[in-house]
């Protein structure tokens, strides 16, 4: 089975500043993918370039196997909820609908109107007049009424309150239980940690970090102990983060063996504090001793 | 039915806590023998998290021999553990007094003794994962 | 697609058409006053309302740019501004599919739009183009078909200016500038040559009763040579002994120049060769639009979001 989402170096400019840059990445199908990263850091323009909004000015990206945008039938394999959820303000919830079928041919009229049914939406009011989480709602509606392969969303919940946050991700939920291809991005961590089972951190428009989330939170310890010098640890650990007081060393370090150095304590990574060290390390060679070339999937 | 929650701030993992709340349903006699367990697709259209950690959950109470998944009908609860677990209770309940006692002759506060615990909890459990 | 761009759109085309229909019945109960006040018994002089329903002619003229502006603009610019675009493109539509239908629901209504108001307005005016000629003045712009082809050029104009600059006001502003820019340039220097003129001898110094348009005139001598006017009334006034104080000094100029044999040689195209300049001006308009259109795909295809 091909993967969801498979980029060579894809980078894409934009004048003279660079949104993505040599982005090498292989999302495997059937998982939720969490893309994070801060704003900026140019997870909507990897989400565009996945669905043939934008082309890329460098490298190859290819969604389900095949060139994105091309044509109708890759359209139809992958659905989209933009930033802000747009939507025709003057359309009404059952116009989008109407939209959705006369736009898709593989669309699912039933499928469509569970959603809306489930979620109490009148087919009658006018799209400029619902609340966030209902045009979420409907937006989502829309992007699955077609039974697309894979779903992608660009900040879905971002501007949603708790309660429509919860409902909107547990839909998301029940579509992968059901086998969707799903990737989001968020920066909101404690959503990423909920839903997602593999994760891409962003920064600076480079991919810093990426991998099943399993994986990844068991290659990585924190070691805690007495003050010591970073560039004796083992040739195998790569030191991601570092911190020093005068009696104590603190690192997040990345390891396939296990740490046999007595002094040390260690603990499990969370995923939060995983994510945030890998977003604040400067450029990947210059972090620790062992200068990775590039931190990608971890095998 | 059980009906689970996901606390995302104790800092264990959201599928031990599914564990975790299957063993004590089934401690309990909330859940019984031949019971069912609600669908994956049950568990995160209430509770919001990755329908791989709710099979993941499952597939760990199965290694167990807890649960029984059953191909396109669903997932059963095969065995109690409401009397089998007490009577090791009681067992490892002696054992414990037997060692706090000791700890509190050797002069461990509190505080001591739950350091101490924690980390050889822990160090015990790195062992088999790394 | 057919469904959403007239869903996008019924509310400017009812708006348009529902105008439209009062004009035209407008123009159809008043006509035949018109035709009165043009008749041999008339006046050949319309007067109060009348001035507002020729004035219909002038808002003729302007409405394509208009039409550029109002509703070839905003076909995307709305969507760019809104950010629906990203709803519409992920659709199972090709983003080539999207345009063409949208431009060519748009592009239809157009047509029927213009046509029906150029061609009832010309009907309506017909009385009064009797009495002029409506082939060499600004009122070829306003008669027949040539609408309909500046108002498609129009539509894909404002449709090329919003594809570019995604804004609806600055994409106005481009349409209407634009438009207004190759409508000024072909009338001035391109219409003139645009089918063959012919030449025709008139006297010189006289009236000519040419009916059309004089493109150009020369002043010719005898052997066929061309020479200026002001050389031609030298050498006439010497050759003819013509001062001032000679009664009649055209008259004379002109009986002069007819037995030097100096004529002037007009450039006209006559007034029965209206419809032949019309259908001219309308295929070069419509090889405009088609250009445009062209160029609006092109760059929607490589110059992406």
């Amino acid at each position: 089975m091909s993967a969801a989402i498979e980029t060579s170096a894809v980078g894409k400019r934009y004048g003279r500043a660079w949104a993505l840059r040599d982005c090498t990445l292989t999302v495997p199908p059937g998982r939720v993918v969490g893309l994070v990263g801060a704003n900026g850091a140019g997870k909507s323009t990897l989400l565009h370039l996945a669905v043939g909004l934008l082309r890329p000015t460098e490298g190859q990206i290819a969604v389900l196997g095949r060139a994105p945008g091309d044509d109708a039938t890759q359209l139809a394999r992958v659905g989209f909820l933009a930033q802000d959820v747009p939507l025709y303000s003057r359309l009404s919830v059952g116009d989008h609908l109407r939209l959705g079928a006369e736009l898709n041919p593989g669309w699912d009229e039933r499928v469509a109107r569970a959603r809306i049914d489930r979620v109490g939406l009148d087919p009658s009011q006018r799209a400029g007049g619902l609340s966030g989480g209902q045009r979420a709602q409907l937006a989502l509606a829309v992007a699955i009424g077609k039974r697309p392969e894979l779903l992608i969303l660009d900040e879905p919940v971002a501007s949603l309150d708790p309660l429509a946050r919860r409902e909107f991700l547990a839909d998301l939920m029940e579509l992968a239980a059901d086998g969707l291809s799903i990737v989001l991005s968020s920066h909101l961590l404690a959503d990423v940690e909920r839903v997602c089972d593999h994760l891409i951190v962003l920064a600076g428009g480079q991919v810093r970090l990426a991998g099943d989330v399993d994986q990844l939170l068991a290659a990585h310890k924190v070691l805690t102990g007495p003050r010591r010098d970073p560039d004796r640890q083992p040739a195998d650990q790569t030191v991601i983060q570092q911190r020093h007081t005068d009696r104590q060393s603190t690192m997040l370090v990345r390891t396939k063996q296990p740490v046999l150095d007595p002094s040390w304590t260690v603990s499990d990574v969370g995923l939060e504090e995983l994510v945030l060290a890998y977003m604040a390390a400067p450029s990947a060679a210059t972090v620790g001793r062992a200068a990775a070339p590039r931190l990608r999937s971890v095998t | 039915m059980i009906e689970f929650r996901i606390e995302p701030t104790t800092g264990v993992s959201p599928y031990r806590q599914l564990v975790h709340q299957v063993r004590q349903a089934l401690l309990l006699g909330v859940l019984r023998e031949g019971d069912q367990l609600p669908t994956v697709k049950e568990v995160v259209a209430a509770v919001a998290i990755n329908p791989n950690t709710v099979l993941k959950a499952y597939r760990e109470l199965e290694f167990e021999g807890l649960v029984e998944g059953r191909p396109g009908v669903g997932t059963f609860v095969t065995r109690s553990l409401v009397d089998s677990s007490l009577a090791a209770h009681a067992e490892l309940r002696k054992d414990l007094s037997g060692w706090l006692e000791k700890a509190r002759r050797a002069g461990l506060d509190d505080d001591s003794i739950a350091a101490l615990f924690e980390s050889t909890f822990r160090s015990g459990r790195n062992e088999g994962v790394a | 697609m057919l469904w959403l761009s007239w869903r996008q759109f019924r509310a400017q085309a009812a708006l348009a058409f529902g105008a439209l229909v009062i004009v035209i019945v407008a123009l159809v109960m008043t006509r035949g006053h018109v035709v009165d006040t043009y008749s041999s018994a008339g006046d050949g002089d319309l007067t109060g309302f009348y001035v507002w329903l020729r004035l219909l002619g002038t808002a003729l003229i302007g409405l394509p740019a208009v039409i550029g502006a109002f509703w070839g603009a905003p076909l995307l610019t709305r969507e760019f501004e809104d950010h629906t675009h990203r709803l519409a493109w992920t659709q199972s539509v090709t983003r080539n599919r999207w345009l063409a239908t949208k431009l060519a629901l748009i592009g239809a209504a157009t047509v029927v739009f213009v046509a029906v108001f150029a061609l009832v307005f010309t009907w309506w005016s017909a009385p009064i183009d009797s009495t002029g000629n409506r082939i060499g003045t600004a009122n070829f712009a306003q008669r027949g078909i040539v609408p309909i082809g500046y108002a498609l050029f129009g539509l894909t104009l404002g449709a090329l200016a919003g594809t570019i600059l995604r804004r609806t006001i600055p994409a106005m502003a481009a349409a209407l500038t634009g438009f207004f820019l190759v409508r000024i340039v072909v009338q001035k220097l391109v219409r003139p040559h645009l089918i063959g003129t012919e030449a025709v001898s008139t006297p010189s110094f006289g009236s000519n009763g040419l009916h059309g348009w004089i493109v150009s005139t020369r002043t010719v001598d005898a052997a066929g040579r061309t020479i200026s006017t002001k050389a031609a009334e030298t050498t006439l006034t010497a050759a003819c002994d013509i001062t001032r104080a000679t009664a009649d000094v055209d008259g004379a100029l002109a009986a002069c120049a007819r037995r030097l044999g100096i004529h002037d040689v007009a450039q006209v195209y006559t007034s029965d060769r209206f419809w032949t300049l019309q259908v001219a001006e309308l295929g070069l308009f419509i090889a405009l639009t088609a250009l445009t259109a062209a160029v609006c795909f092109w760059w929607l295809d490589n110059r992406t979001s």
